[in-house]
């Protein structure tokens, strides 16, 4: 596992060519999942990405052309609210797991929440979805 | 347990839609239905300190939820043309509850609404108003089921005047005690 915050400012480099081809200035985030990253000279999707935890961010260049149009950044000071309207104050930090899923959302409340609960990061604020009910209980149902 | 507020404090408050995370709006003004004494949606306008009025209307059954940061919907397709709104968020006068006279059932008249108490949460409803100028000063009256709301006045039962208070915390009390409990 990894931070955002060690992850952004990582060099990137093509697994073909071992050639250094930038650093990593943000990411793209669809629910709790990091689906591209955006390098100094481009997007990459995450799927190219070979390791999240690594000391540099290694890639497949052969699969470094990402199809669609999201925007990335970096979400930090992003404010959070719930699907109820309620702040929860601002992003601090994400713990990403090696395969780009979000482990948990780090507020600067001191606060965390499983990456799971993640909806959205927009332009305004990152939208946590509702609370997961718990698991049914009793009997099946026949 | 949803937040109490003065309907007031819900104008400027951000519209967010909850797929994108967007601020796609802000609140201008509530619309009461003062026939039904329930709110029946928001006008808007564009975010920002010179943000124009919005030809977008949001409807009360479009807001997931009423927070104490945001108003949330999910999916732009919650703001309506207000061509296309639903008839009860017509903004003409008899939607106007503001002024109007709260009696109670004696004919006391205890002031005119100023403003009314909204419960926020995600069934949000008015369960008051805030009055002033009347006969035992400034307060909160709260609305319960058997008070009768129309585009002119409001009557409660005569208990409701041993109910006025002048703050948040001990109008959710009252509430309480006339079964409108949070």
């Amino acid at each position: 596992m990894i931070t955002l915050s060690s992850f952004i400012g990582q060099q990137a480099i093509a697994l073909g060519t071992a050639a250094n081809t930038g650093t990593v200035k943000g990411v793209a985030i669809e629910h709790d999942r990091v689906i591209a990253v955006a390098l100094s000279d481009g997007l990459i999707p995450a799927s190219a990405v070979r390791s999240f935890e690594g000391d540099v961010v290694t890639y497949d260049e052969s699969a470094a052309t990402f199809a669609g149009s999201v925007s990335a950044g970096d979400p930090r000071g992003t404010r959070v609210l719930d699907m109820a309207g309620d702040g929860h104050g601002h992003l601090a930090d994400l713990n990403i797991n090696a395969d780009g899923s979000i482990e948990a959302v780090l507020l600067d409340t001191g606060e965390s929440v499983p990456g799971r609960r993640l909806r959205v990061i927009g332009s305004y604020a990152a939208i946590l979805a509702d609370d997961e009910l718990p698991p049914p209980s009793g009997p099946p149902v026949a | 347990m949803s937040a109490l507020l003065h309907g007031r404090e819900l104008i400027g408050r951000p519209v967010v839609d909850g797929a994108t995370g967007d601020d796609v709006a802000e609140i201008k003004d509530v619309v009461f239905d003062s026939g039904r004494g329930e709110i029946t949606g928001f006008t808007l306008r564009k975010r920002g300190f010179l943000g124009g009025k919005l030809k977008e209307v949001l409807p009360i059954g479009d807001v997931v939820s009423i927070g104490t940061d945001a108003v949330m919907i999910d999916g732009q397709a919650a703001l309506v043309h207000r061509k296309e709104a639903p008839e009860d968020m017509t903004t003409d006068s008899k939607s106007n509850v503001l002024t109007n006279r709260v009696v109670t059932e004696s004919g006391r008249t205890l002031g005119e609404v100023k403003d009314v108490i909204v419960i926020g949460g995600r069934s949000p409803r008015v369960v008051g108003f805030e009055v002033a100028g009347g006969a035992v000063g400034d307060g909160l009256v709260p609305i319960g089921r058997h008070s009768a709301v129309s585009g002119s006045a409001l009557i409660v039962p005569d208990e409701y005047e041993s109910r006025i208070r002048t703050d948040l915390t001990g109008f959710a009390a009252e509430l309480a005690g006339i079964g409108q409990d949070r």
